[in-house]
């Protein structure tokens, strides 16, 4: 995004708008101006029609910076899953796309929020972090199509120091390795310029328990359960176990 | 050389028509501290340059336009310009001011002010930006109205929306009408007291000036921006925020029901359609869209089309409680749809609204009276409420054309030039000034502020914002006498210091700590509270002087006949204002230290404010 200065009326009515604090007035040219290195090109200021002189403007922006908006802008597609925004597939569908069987885990890492954003250097940080545990990366997932090597976790150098609002990485791994994700997580998270939360998806045994529940615990984490069930929205595509 | 000042660019453009010479002078720090800007600094070029016995449209009068101290600081309301010359409507000193982004671009552009000298044998219009000032052709602009000149200088120019200020004259002014005023960034006008005839006697018809990028320098940038914010709270909230929501219009109904909304030529204070003219419902039924002026976040100001009905297609600006005013109820005009057509038109051919409709209403009492018949207008049928006959009148006026040509002096001259009652049915002021858009007989403070003001109408206002640095009368009857004149005595010059500063009244509504505060951190001169006031009140006084050596006389600070009158019906029936004149004045004038018989300020006054090289000057 950018500010055209020649229009701009420092009004200042943008400068709430924006999700990462990158609009600042700017005392020596008397207008607002977008800090490109933090802005994260998700359109907000834009889409919020704010600007009373539409003086706002977004270009869309050769690779890597193009990814700012495909993460950030929920009404923005990923050319490759074709799915809007910082672009997962809901992991909560479990029961339909039966991702994760029974005995395994499905793992979702939410990095960044409004407010903060995340750049990928952190998402490469857990990534890589997790890749030394065996965890299996989600195909379908933007940050995984992002990997050089999804045995390594590493992600493209020059997709680094992108910025963008969210990103998720998603992977599934068998229920045993929980505990060491979990510790692994909790390293990283001490080494990273951002948030996130975890997703911890499982199917729920027949008797409503759930495996998970206890691992957690031991683990100093108190969850909030979200029950998912399929009620005939559709045929499930993966078959009963 | 101009010395570096804060604040200021330290430069006025100086520019003689007749010669084509184009010059700098330079600023020093006493002339801001004495004069501040903006209103005083062009009265102080006046009072330099202008003989007081000179007439308007001689070559020899000046026009300044000009910003202040605070012009293109991120503060609300301080983009704005003013203007002062000899108006064309009282023959007087005068000062008029505009929104807009003007005063902005001019101090961007490195100058605080233009003043134009002279006249040019042919059609000019002067360009400035960045790089450079030039006089260019305008012959091909000559006709066209204020909106479509500043499209075509634009084009001509290649500048895009927003990227240049362009304020011209239309047909009014260049026919020298004697209410003619300049317009500019889409509807904004310097109006009051025929300035845009004295642009149409210069051959001057505008000014376009370009978005500069040079930096105001300032003493304390943290500190403006600080009181940028505490200007925008002030706006937010003074008299519960209603203009910065909603513009001025929002006023009309109120004012019909307080009986000071001008509804036919003062013939009844009762507009039952008040309500159609509600600023809310008016922004639902027009296409509205948000246009305000640099650093103001304020809607204010907006662009307003109209989507349905017969006047479908139409897109022009949203008019100001004082348009909706003069060209609705004041001459019975009842359809908003009407009356943003006509109020657009009024501002394209280039003339003061309110005296528009003074001179329109009084056009219609005197049709229904038989004062003036329709051979007289020229075939217009001038009946109450007549949209077409209203349009065709205003466009005779801006060309003189036929009967246009008599109005085209303005409602004084034209019923004294018709004589007899009609004389008593006019609206004005005894200087030829005319009143603003409101019924003055249910605000006596602005009746005695417009008849005794020195710029032709309004100069102060009650409503200020920590009221009491001007020690305001609280509680205030607005129709006791004593209280009408001391409340008028006390606030003298508030109004003026925002107009020193060019400071839009719907920002920081006169707060005259604020203002201090922030002409400090501007210019680093720290002046006090009362030393700003004291600028106020030596302007008020400066053009006093002036105003008499230009024949001005106690005797024309008066209402004029119907003007004065006693409301027969509304909240304020029978109340009137005339048994009490004299006596107002008179305690008005002691307040003020004038005397009475001669108009002019005291000695002890004139020390008191710091003046006696002017008053020497001006004996």
């Amino acid at each position: 995004m950018r500010i055209d200065p020649d229009v701009c009326i420092a009004c200042e009515a943008c400068v709430p708008y924006c999700p990462v604090e990158a609009i600042k007035m700017d005392d020596e040219k008397g207008v607002a101006v977008i800090n490109q290195d933090e802005c994260v090109d998700c359109c907000v200021c834009l889409n919020s029609k704010v600007c009373p002189v539409d003086c706002i403007i977004f270009e869309p922006q050769p690779w890597p910076r193009s990814l700012r908006v495909t993460f950030s802008n929920p009404r923005t597609g990923h050319k490759e899953t074709r799915i809007a925004g910082r672009g997962t597939e809901e992991m909560k569908t479990n029961d339909v796309t039966g991702r994760f069987k029974r005995g395994w885990i499905g793992l979702g890492l939410e990095f960044g929020r409004p407010g903060i954003g995340t750049r990928f250097r952190d998402l490469e940080k857990m990534a890589m972090a997790l890749a030394k545990l065996g965890v299996h990366f989600e195909p379908q997932n933007p940050v995984t199509f992002l990997m050089v090597d999804t045995k390594t976790g590493k992600l493209k150098d020059e997709v680094l120091n992108e910025k963008v609002l969210s990103a998720i990485i998603e992977c599934a791994f068998p229920i045993e390795k929980l505990k060491d994700v979990l510790n692994t997580m909790k390293k990283v998270a001490k080494e990273i310029d951002t948030v996130f939360s975890v997703d911890c998806i499982c199917k729920a045994d027949p008797d409503g328990s759930y495996p998970v529940k206890k691992i957690l615990a031991e683990a100093g984490i108190t969850p909030y359960v979200n029950g998912k069930q399929n009620v005939g929205l559709g045929r499930p595509k993966a078959k009963e176990e | 050389m101009a010395t570096q000042l804060n604040g200021s660019t330290g430069k006025v453009l100086r520019v003689d028509l007749t010669s084509s010479k184009i010059w700098d002078d330079a600023l020093d720090e006493a002339t801001i501290r004495r004069f501040l800007g903006g209103t005083g600094l062009g009265v102080k070029y006046m009072t330099d340059l202008v003989d007081p016995k000179t007439n308007w449209s001689d070559p020899k009068n000046i026009f300044f336009i000009g910003s202040g101290p605070l012009g293109g600081l991120r503060i609300p309301g301080c983009a704005s310009v003013s203007v002062v010359t000899k108006g064309a409507q009282t023959n007087g000193l005068t000062s008029t001011q505009s929104n807009g982004n003007l005063g902005a671009h001019l101090k961007w552009c490195g100058y605080d002010a233009i003043v134009v000298s002279g006249a040019s044998p042919t059609w000019k219009y002067l360009y400035l930006h960045d790089g450079g000032v030039e006089l260019r052709d305008a012959t091909r602009f000559v006709g066209k109205d204020t909106w479509r000149t500043e499209e075509a200088i634009k084009e001509e120019l290649g500048y895009k929306e927003r990227t240049m200020s362009v304020f011209s004259i239309g047909p009014a002014g260049e026919n020298l009408v004697k209410f003619a005023g300049i317009f500019g960034d889409r509807g904004h006008a310097a109006a009051h007291n025929g300035v845009g005839a004295v642009l149409g006697a210069k051959k001057l018809k505008a000014f376009a000036v370009a978005r500069g990028t040079k930096k105001v320098p300032v003493v304390n940038q943290e500190l403006i921006n600080e009181l940028g914010r505490q200007t925008t709270e002030v706006a937010k909230t003074f008299g519960g925020g209603n203009v910065y929501t909603w513009g001025t219009s929002r006023v009309v109904p109120g004012a019909e029901t307080a009986g000071w909304l001008p509804v036919k030529n003062y013939l009844t204070n009762v507009f039952p359609e008040k309500d159609l003219f509600d600023g809310a419902r008016l922004r639902s039924l027009f296409k509205s869209t948000n246009y305000p002026c640099y650093a103001c976040s304020s809607h204010h100001y907006e662009l307003m089309a109209i989507t349905e009905g017969k006047n479908a297609g139409f897109a022009g600006k949203e008019p100001e409680y004082e348009q909706w005013a003069s060209m609705g109820p004041q001459i019975q005009v009842k359809d908003p749809a009407d009356v943003l057509v006509i109020a657009n038109l009024v501002d394209q051919m280039g003339m003061e609204t309110n005296e528009t409709g003074w001179v329109i209403g009084w056009v219609m009492e005197c049709y229904e009276k038989g004062a003036l018949t329709k051979k007289d207008l020229d075939g217009l049928e001038m009946t109450w409420g007549n949209v077409s006959a209203v349009m065709e009148l205003i466009k005779n006026i801006a060309h003189r054309r036929g009967y246009g040509n008599v109005l085209a002096e303005g409602v004084k001259y034209a019923a004294e030039k018709l004589g007899g009652e009609a004389v008593k049915w006019a609206v004005f002021t005894g200087k030829g000034g005319s009143p603003r858009g409101h019924d003055h007989r249910g605000r006596w403070v602005e009746m005695l502020d417009t008849c005794i003001s020195d710029t032709g109408t309004l100069q102060t206002q009650m409503l200020i914002n920590n009221k009491e640095i001007w020690d305001m009368p609280a509680p205030f009857d607005i129709f006791n006498p004593d209280q009408v004149a001391l409340a008028e005595a006390n606030s003298t010059g508030s109004m003026t210091i925002s107009d020193c500063l060019v400071q839009c009244w719907f920002c920081a509504f006169n707060d005259t700590k604020l203002q201090t505060e922030a002409i400090n951190a501007a210019t680093g001169l720290n002046m006090t509270i009362d030393e700003v006031k004291k600028v106020g009140r030596r302007i008020i006084n400066i053009m006093r002087l002036y105003n008499l050596k230009c024949g001005l006389t106690p005797n024309k600070e008066v209402p004029s006949f119907r003007y004065c009158s006693t409301p027969v019906d509304g909240p304020n029936k029978d109340k009137g204002i005339r048994p009490h004149w004299e006596n107002m004045v008179n305690k008005y004038y002691q307040l003020m230290g004038w005397d009475r018989s001669t108009g002019m300020p005291l000695p002890e006054t004139i020390k008191a404010l710091g003046i006696e090289d002017i008053a020497k000057k001006f004996k």
